[in-house]
């Protein structure tokens, strides 16, 4: 979820303005873990954060509160970003040498290994991309700059229903679905070839580095 | 006049589909008549099994299900009064072991251990029952043979010792979900495709086990939601009732099966 997170952000802060009360994750708690157990069985410890999704380890951090108009909004939230976080525990690597790599190509890596385990929870899970889907939010309205475009991709590699405009949008989903859509873009290692590629961004401005370092997903 | 039992024959082959060689493991035990204990989940075709072998020996199959009520009359037989005097009728017990058929104590751990102990004569060399309050000594028919059944689980009541021994057993589990799929479709009569998506989300209430729930779906369960979807429900609507629904009433395990369930379709 590190590439949907700005996004997320905004989302957070538009949903917070209009919420009356928040939602603790600590009384979803037990509910969530029995979820994740039925999922894949994986049985991640739950902890609060300040901020969150991510994971360390076997344990899967989530903010403490979640602001919502409702408490089915704030379940389906958690249930959201803990199934993605889970997701990667059961379909990802257990640490990704992103040594040597810079920041857009952390950000790039981090938002491709998202992708990729999304894409693999739907075609077991196929209800999930209902769940996920709603939160990645970006349109061309956001501009062009590297984090938008970012969020753009994002959206692009989960949504089939969302058609860019952006060539470089475009570029990355043709790499992401090879084999006529039946495989997905799968990077054990940096590749500089395949990242090199993606990372060409058209000129946009300087080097957006402090937006790509808040993007940098869990690599570790 | 019908013959003794003829109500108890299985006339058509019910389905079974084997998940090892039990049917040739039950096979040899009745060939030599010996008592046969299935234990296994609740739901995973133990009772479906026994129909099936006693339909492929040709034997009637007379069942009794077990509870605490159950007393060793009921089993063995009374003597009742009627416009005519009184009259001997003999219990489901007696008439199998007197008319050859096999018989079949279905969770046979519910009953008390004061009434299924009036087995142990027939479930040794004796293979007698004696019948005291008729004076009678009934030497078990040579075709004669009982199966018993239970599930066990940490609730489930013990079974003494000195019973258990008299019992060859064949352990039951879930099928496979290959094997599962294929049931499920052909009992249910949905599609392979919706049986195996059906079958799936078995697997994930399973994992629920000790954890929320003391078991997860049994086969049996997802043949019921099986055939609410060919009547016509959504797969959700159909799994929701013959599975979520039918598991649990703790509202945090009632919260995660539910958002399961809308993960898997």
């Amino acid at each position: 979820m590190g590439a949907a997170m700005p996004s997320e952000g905004l989302t957070m802060r538009a949903v917070a303005a209009n919420a009356t009360a928040s939602v603790a994750r600590r009384t979803l708690h037990e509910p969530l873990q029995r979820y994740l157990r039925t999922l894949w069985s994986v049985v991640p410890a739950l902890d609060d954060a300040e901020q969150g999704p991510f994971i360390v380890g076997q344990t899967i951090h989530l903010p403490a509160h979640r602001p919502a108009a409702d408490r089915a909004g704030a379940w389906r939230w958690y249930r959201a970003s803990a199934a993605h976080a889970a997701g990667h525990l059961a379909y990802s690597p257990p640490v990704f040498d992103g040594r040597g790599l810079g920041p857009i190509a952390r950000a790039l890596l981090g938002l491709l290994e998202d992708a990729r385990v999304e894409a693999l929870a739907c075609r077991e899970l196929p209800g999930l991309r209902r769940l996920w889907v709603p939160l990645h939010t970006a349109t061309p309205l956001d501009g062009d700059g590297f984090e938008a475009l970012l969020l753009r991709l994002a959206r692009g590699l989960i949504d089939s229903g969302y058609d860019d405009p952006h060539p470089w949008v475009q570029k990355g989903r043709r790499l992401f679905f090879v084999e006529a859509e039946t495989q997905v873009l799968a990077l054990r290692r940096p590749e500089p070839a395949a990242v090199d590629d993606l990372a060409a961004l058209p000129r946009v401005g300087p080097p957006d580095r402090q937006a790509a370092a808040r993007l940098v997903c869990r690599v570790r | 006049m019908a013959l003794p039992l003829e109500a108890w024959r299985i006339a058509a082959e019910p389905y079974y589909q084997p998940a090892g060689n039990e049917v040739t493991l039950f096979e040899a035990a009745y060939a030599r008549r010996l008592p046969m204990l299935l234990k296994g989940p609740t739901g995973c075709g133990k009772t479906r099994f026994v129909e099936h072998m006693a339909w492929r020996l040709q034997r009637p199959l007379v069942t009794v299900a077990c509870n605490d009520d159950l007393g060793a009359s009921d089993l063995v037989g009374r003597w009742l009064l009627d416009a005519e005097g009184t009259r001997w009728q003999d219990g489901p017990l007696t008439l199998a072991a007197r008319f050859g058929a096999i018989c079949y104590l279905d969770e046979v751990v519910e009953a008390r251990a004061d009434t299924t102990v009036v087995i142990h004569p027939l479930t040794d060399t004796r293979r007698m029952l004696p019948l005291s309050a008729r004076n009678e000594l009934l030497r078990a028919h040579p075709d004669f043979a009982l199966v018993v059944s239970y599930n066990p689980g940490p609730s489930t009541r013990e079974m003494k010792a000195s019973t258990r021994q008299r019992f060859c057993a064949l352990a039951f589990n879930t099928p496979s979900p290959e094997i599962e799929t294929a049931i499920v479709a052909r009992e249910s009569g949905v599609e392979v495709g919706c049986a195996a998506d059906i079958v799936a989300f078995g697997v994930r209430t399973r994992r629920l086990q000790g954890h929320g729930l003391d078991d997860g779906a049994s086969t049996r369960m997802l043949v019921r939601a099986g055939a609410l979807v060919a009547q016509g429900l959504s797969l959700r609507d159909a799994c929701r009732m013959a599975l979520v629904d039918a598991l649990t009433d703790d509202d945090g395990t009632r919260q995660a099966l539910e958002a399961a369930l809308d993960a898997s379709f």
